[in-house]
């Protein structure tokens, strides 16, 4: 192969050659055997920068035109869908994950597990959920809109200022006032950081790391178009025995009938350990029967860091689960994950 | 003894699931015993213990609130043998044994009631609220150890029905303000009347009711809830563990110190129980899993998940990874070196043919010698006496109770075990 350095920069077959051959190999998966070089942008010889820019987008705007005439192509043809090699796919293998329906024989004892845990009434529609939302003490403005929108989000649920009340003081006024959840958010630096969701009155209580918290301001979404139906609660690829307990925990937080009048979803879609909240309105095309989807904010990710029976107690509790202390020995692979 | 040959661990989980295990290196026999769609709502196994020395029945404490159950298994029979509802006092039942016949149980709120056929035979003790454990001396069955939060360690002689010990509080900290009292579980050491307390602060404390009220030892394990201990198969030995998931092994000579640590855990360790044969710590914990870790070596030998979260675990005391038939084949060279001996020992053994010969030499030898007390008069011996008061009084310990013990010098005896334990590393290391 010929250096491409001293090419015309108006020179453009040789691209073209180059995504013909992409297409080819896409389609029919051929192992070439030619040497592969890396990566060599053409353009960034050109001194001018705006030229340079529009060269580059002319030459991103093809590649991506030509990937879904590849597509386009493998769909008409018939051919199946290559399955990509992703850490997840190539995930390590758990013992603890749930196999199959858990109505099945061999997961009955799971089953047992579940009627008879905390949240068990919860899922025979025992009691509504009520829940109390409140922060770390002298919240700023970001941390407050973000728990203000949450009551938005969570039927049944008030936002309070914490008014330096430590956690276990307010577990035991909250069992008073009737409440079925506690979540403390922290906060750092002026960013949420930091989410405690205690259920009450005996526990669980779980501990997440909260990053990317976006207000729906940041998305350029008006709180108000947050309705105040019930919603639907979409749990999402929580596989092991530990991700169950916590899709069981989050899910308790919502009102278990949801009023599809609303149309209104949240989502905790869990990837890679990290769970994915975020918040929708969807509409069917009646025509193709396909959904729409409007996001209403606002959207945050968590992280699990430890899981401890009865409510909380970090300093002398008993932990189901904890990461703390011990991150070197448990993430001992990139392929391996918890919930 | 075919029932032995069965399961030899068995747990209780909070779901109410109560298991038999059978583990060999082969591979892990599971079994729910209690079958899973009779368990209703309050069935968490909250104690469980053997019935008699022999290790043929199980006693369990289900229920948390309301109405509380003591039911016995028959391992022998591998069935239920009886049940009854447990009607004194309030919350879990913390500790269970049996006691000339009768069960024992202890409840949150303090009632420990011996439960006679005939009512006015039945005992009741309060050993104050918030009770955490119970626990019945191995040594003398007629001693029972209590405690619990903000209560007091207290030793009970069911005999006498009377209450011979209570411990005294520590002094104040460094600040004058009063250090608070946890205890999560208690074991009786082997060999004397000293009792050993973990606490939810993370104090391992020693105290012989002989001496003082104070503690002898008190260790600090520091940020970690301790929830149990078990007596380890070494001499003033325990292990502990935590509930966020760490476990070490505890010297209790004086001063005492924390020497290993094993790993592998992500939760609460809720029950630990030690081979009596083989060096093997066995716990369970809320991470749903049994671990196996060698003593010595720190080694996971094996992990098990049982699907529930195991809240307490029974432990055949011979228990080995080995299978049936191997096991056999020790128990015939063991009751072979016995015959030699011409007494029963107990602590370390191992299966290796060499080390059993070495040790039969070492009896052999030890029988020949003179028994240098009885050369001596008896005024030597008080002046020794006065000369080593500590030494003594590991003679005194070890006399107490070993048949063995009257043959030999017991000074030498001493020294064996150190020999035997330096042979034994060498061993291990290798």
């Amino acid at each position: 192969m010929k250096k491409k350095l001293k090419l015309n920069p108006l020179y453009r077959e040789k691209s073209q050659e180059e995504a013909d051959i992409k297409n080819e190999s896409e389609g029919a998966e051929e192992i070439s055997q030619e040497v592969k070089f890396p990566s060599h942008n053409q353009f960034n010889n050109i001194k001018c920068k705006a030229v340079r820019l529009q060269k580059n987008l002319k030459l991103k705007k093809e590649k991506t035109k030509a990937k879904k005439e590849a597509r386009k192509e493998r769909i008409k043809s018939g051919l199946p869908k290559a399955v990509p090699h992703t850490i997840e796919s190539l995930r390590e293998k758990d013992e603890t994950v749930v196999q199959g329906d858990i109505d099945d024989e061999e997961n009955e004892e799971i089953k047992i597990d579940l009627e008879h845990d905390e949240f068990a009434s919860y899922y025979k529609h025992g009691y509504e959920p009520k829940v109390l939302i409140t922060y770390s003490d002298n919240p700023l403005r970001k941390t407050r809109i973000f728990g203000r929108e949450l009551t938005r989000i969570i039927p049944n649920s008030i936002s309070l200022y914490r008014n330096r009340s430590g956690v276990k003081k307010m577990v035991k006024s909250a069992i008073a006032r009737g409440f079925t959840d506690i979540i403390v958010i922290n906060e750092n630096m002026k960013q949420p950081n930091g989410l405690l969701l205690v259920h009450l009155p005996d526990g669980p209580t779980a501990h997440f790391k909260l990053s990317n918290p976006k207000i729906t301001p940041e998305l350029k979404k008006n709180y108000r178009e947050i309705t105040e139906h019930r919603p639907e609660v979409i749990l999402n690829n929580f596989t092991t025995r530990l991700g169950h307990t916590v899709s069981r925990m989050l899910g308790a937080l919502f009102h278990y009938e949801p009023e599809f009048r609303g149309r209104r979803a949240v989502t905790f879609h869990n990837q890679r350990d990290y769970i994915f909240f975020r918040h929708h309105r969807y509409e069917f095309n009646m025509k193709t029967g396909k959904p729409k989807l409007r996001e209403l904010g606002p959207r945050f990710t968590l992280k699990l860091r430890s899981i401890q029976k009865g409510t909380f107690d970090s300093k002398y509790g008993e932990y189901e689960w904890i990461i703390q202390g011990r991150r070197h020995a448990m993430e001992t692979s990139r392929r391996k994950f918890f919930l | 003894m075919s029932y032995k040959q069965d399961f030899n661990v068995f747990v209780g989980a909070t779901s109410g699931a109560f298991k038999g295990i059978k583990i060999t290196d082969k591979g892990n026999i599971i079994k729910n015993i209690q079958s899973l769609s009779s368990i209703t709502e309050n069935h968490e196994v909250t104690a469980m213990a053997w019935g008699d020395d022999d290790e043929k029945e199980i006693l369990m404490g289900c229920g948390v609130k309301g109405v509380r159950s003591v039911k016995v298994y028959d391992t022998e029979y591998s069935a239920f043998t009886s049940s009854f509802v447990c009607s004194t006092g309030e919350g879990k039942i913390n500790g269970i044994s049996r006691y000339s016949g009768a069960i024992l149980t202890a409840v949150k709120s303090g009632e420990v009631k011996l439960w006679k056929f005939n009512k006015k035979e039945q005992l009741l003790i309060n050993a104050g609220a918030n009770l955490h454990r119970m626990r019945h001396s191995h040594i003398n069955k007629n001693i029972i150890a209590t405690g619990g939060e903000e209560n007091e360690l207290k030793l009970f002689d069911l005999e006498r029905q009377s209450r011979i010990f209570l411990e005294k509080n520590v002094r104040h900290d460094s600040l004058e303000l009063r250090v608070p009292i946890s205890i999560s579980d208690i074991g009786f050491l082997p060999n004397s009347s000293n009792v050993v307390t973990t606490s939810k602060y993370g104090f391992i404390r020693l105290y012989d009711p002989d001496a003082q009220r104070r503690p002898v030892i008190n260790l600090t394990i520091k940020d970690e809830a301790l929830t149990t201990l078990a007596i380890a198969p070494k001499e003033h030995h325990i292990v502990v563990g935590s509930g966020k998931g760490r476990m070490n092994l505890i010297d209790l000579r004086k001063p005492g110190k924390i020497l290993n640590t094993y790993k592998d855990f992500v939760g609460s360790i809720t029950s630990l129980a030690c081979s009596a044969v083989q060096p093997y710590i066995i716990s369970t914990g809320l991470d749903r899993h049994l671990r196996i870790h060698h003593l010595e070596t720190k080694k996971l030998l094996k992990k098990v998940y049982l699907t529930s979260k195991i809240n307490c675990m029974v432990l055949r005391s011979d228990f080995t990874m080995k299978d049936d038939d191997e096991n056999d084949k020790i128990k015939a060279k063991e009751s072979i070196s016995t015959s030699l001996n011409g007494s029963n020992r107990d602590g370390n053994t191992d299966d290796n043919e060499e080390f059993d010969d070495s040790e039969a030499e070492y009896d052999a030898l030890f029988d020949k010698m003179d028994v240098i007390a009885h050369d001596k008069n008896d005024a030597y011996l008080a002046k020794e006496k006065r000369k080593l008061p500590t030494k003594q009084a590991i003679i005194v310990d070890d006399s107490s109770d070993s048949e063995k013990a009257e043959k030999r010098p017991k000074l030498i005896k001493h020294k064996t075990s150190t020999k035997f334990k330096k042979e034994y590393n060498s061993r291990t290391i290798k």
